[in-house]
């Protein structure tokens, strides 16, 4: 990390001078930044993309995910066996490419923000993780509640849910480092330059060091090296900057959670 | 319902309370089943079902997202196996699933005699046996090392999130007998983990040849296509980029069917096991 964060201030000048390995760069060259941050730059446009993505994506995966796992959880539920199998089937037959590519394609999906957040709407793994969680409530609580006169879903909003609070943390957290993460399924379904996120942009930049989707000046071009190098940068540190932060939250969240169990 | 109305109902501690409660309500169902006495025996199970449905309106309600989801992006592409059958057309549209010609194995035929197959084919098992052995070696000295860790938010907020901790459960015995640190890993911890570790280590076979290819995909070029071209990053290739849309789906359920059966053997094997460790 150090030596990428130094290699993206080297200018050609410094490299045809002293050789390739250059640990610190005697005169720190920041081109490639006000390439990559200048104003029609697709990094900002990416940036957005994949943040709505983390949010939308999230809550989304998060409402399919605990509202299925809590009704599976009531071993009383008919039909719960056959919609179980289902879901171990769906574990055991990994979904194909090329049909979901024609699927989507068919569904009219295909270069849509929404392919990105439906098509992944839940990872069965997690579904058992909440339904564990779920059955490990004790039944007197809800049967205290019914008593005392809740309906149904005041039961699942008011009781139960605010219980599974660390859980939701845990499952939501891995949801979104895997939205924020996720290329290859936006490499495929997306087109437009303008609706990519951030890692296909990245990508896009590291194997194209010459950068033509960036308004570029002509001459003057940093290194390929020192352009990727940028990149990594802009887009490691914001994330970095921001999971201290989130860390807390969830560390409150563990906390509470095991004083309760 | 209330103490004054129903006095003899409502006693004067929570039980009796309950009690009181569920005798009264009982009555109320007897009252009301006897109103459809009439009924055949078919009638009943018909109004049973509806009212179970009624009962549990929320939690079927819960359920519909989720069992849409599985069904339309699980279940419908798994359906598209059969274009492996046939010749599809690169550039038709969805109908062209079900108006192309049958081609019975002739993909599979193409791939098996393919100057590509068995590299291929023996680069996903060497890289799923490595992907296997590293998982298990690492995860473990990760979990004994963590299990030394005496805070317990720390333990707690790991546990939350890895399951290889949960099986590593605090050695009293190996304080008590004086043995030193390194001798308690080795000799007591491991030991007790040991059957854990080979259940899950067996289990993992049937899964791990599906893993690890975007890494391959983002990694490898051209030049090194001899070692790291895997079965995933072949049909992306010959699916995705050349348009071999059935061949590349024949590739696909090729791979999905030895996953399939060596989870299917693998599963049966731990289940072996765990029946022969319940009884030892």
């Amino acid at each position: 990390m150090f030596i990428v964060l130094m290699s993206s201030f080297l200018s050609q000048e410094e490299i045809s001078r002293r050789g390739t390995f250059i640990l610190i760069p005697q005169v720190f060259d920041p081109t490639a930044y006000q390439m990559l941050l200048a104003e029609g730059s697709s990094i900002y446009n990416a940036y957005g993309v994949t943040i709505m993505r983390v949010a939308c994506g999230t809550v989304t995966q998060l409402f399919f995910t605990c509202t299925m796992a809590y009704a599976l959880s009531k071993k009383y539920l008919p039909g719960r066996n056959l919609v179980i199998a289902m879901i171990n089937v769906a574990i055991v037959i990994p979904v194909p490419l090329i049909p979901l590519f024609l699927l989507v394609r068919g569904v009219g999906l295909y270069d849509n923000f929404w392919s990105m957040i439906l098509l992944f709407a839940i990872n069965s793994v997690y579904i058992f993780i909440m339904k564990a969680f779920y059955q490990q409530l004790p039944d007197e609580l809800e049967e205290a509640a019914t008593i005392d006169g809740c309906n149904q879903i005041q039961l699942f909003l008011q009781v139960v849910l605010p219980l599974s609070l660390p859980s939701i943390a845990t499952v939501g957290m891995m949801y979104a480092v895997w939205h924020w993460n996720e290329w290859f399924y936006s490499s495929l379904f997306i087109v437009e330059n303008s609706r990519q996120p951030l890692q296909n942009i990245m990508r896009g930049i590291i194997i194209n060091a010459s950068g033509t989707d960036l308004a570029l000046p002509v001459g003057n071009l940093p290194p390929a090296e020192t352009i990727k190098c940028a990149v990594i940068i802009i887009s490691v540190v914001p994330i970095l900057c921001v999971y201290p932060f989130v860390q807390k939250y969830f560390a409150k969240g563990f906390l509470v959670g095991s004083v309760k169990a | 319902m209330d103490r004054s109305t129903y006095p003899d109902v409502y006693g004067t501690d929570p039980i009796s309370n309950l009690s009181g409660q569920a005798e009264f309500l009982s009555a109320q169902i007897f009252l009301g089943g006897a109103r459809h006495a009439g009924c055949s025996n078919f009638c009943e199970k018909k109004k049973s079902f509806w009212v179970k449905v009624k009962k549990y309106k929320l939690l079927y309600l819960f359920l519909v997202p989720g069992v849409l989801y599985f069904v339309i992006f699980r279940f419908v592409p798994m359906f598209g196996y059969i274009i492996a059958f046939k010749d599809l057309a690169p550039f038709e549209g969805l109908e062209a699933i079900f108006n192309s010609e049958w081609v019975g194995l002739r993909h599979f035929k193409e791939f098996m005699s393919s100057y590509y197959f068995w590299k291929v084919f023996t680069n996903t098992i060497i890289l799923a046996g490595l992907r296997l052995l590293v998982e298990f070696t690492l995860p473990i000295i990760l979990a004994l090392l963590l299990n030394e860790i005496n805070s317990r938010f720390f333990k707690t907020a790991v546990q939350t999130i890895s399951y290889m901790p949960y099986y590593v459960s605090n050695v009293v015995l190996a304080s008590l007998d004086g043995a030193g640190k390194l001798n308690q890993i080795f000799k007591i911890t491991l030991p007790c983990i040991s059957f854990a570790i080979m259940i899950m280590f067996i289990m993992r076979i049937g899964v791990v040849i599906h893993e690890g290819w975007e890494e391959t995909l983002l990694l490898y070029s051209p030049a090194v296509y001899k070692v790291s071209d895997i079965l995933d990053t072949y049909v992306y290739r010959a699916g995705l980029d050349e348009f071999r849309y059935s061949y590349a789906t024949a590739v696909a359920l090729f791979k999905s069917v030895i996953g399939f059966t060596l989870v299917l053997i693998t599963n049966l094997l731990a289940k072996r096991m765990g029946q022969q460790n319940m009884y030892t």
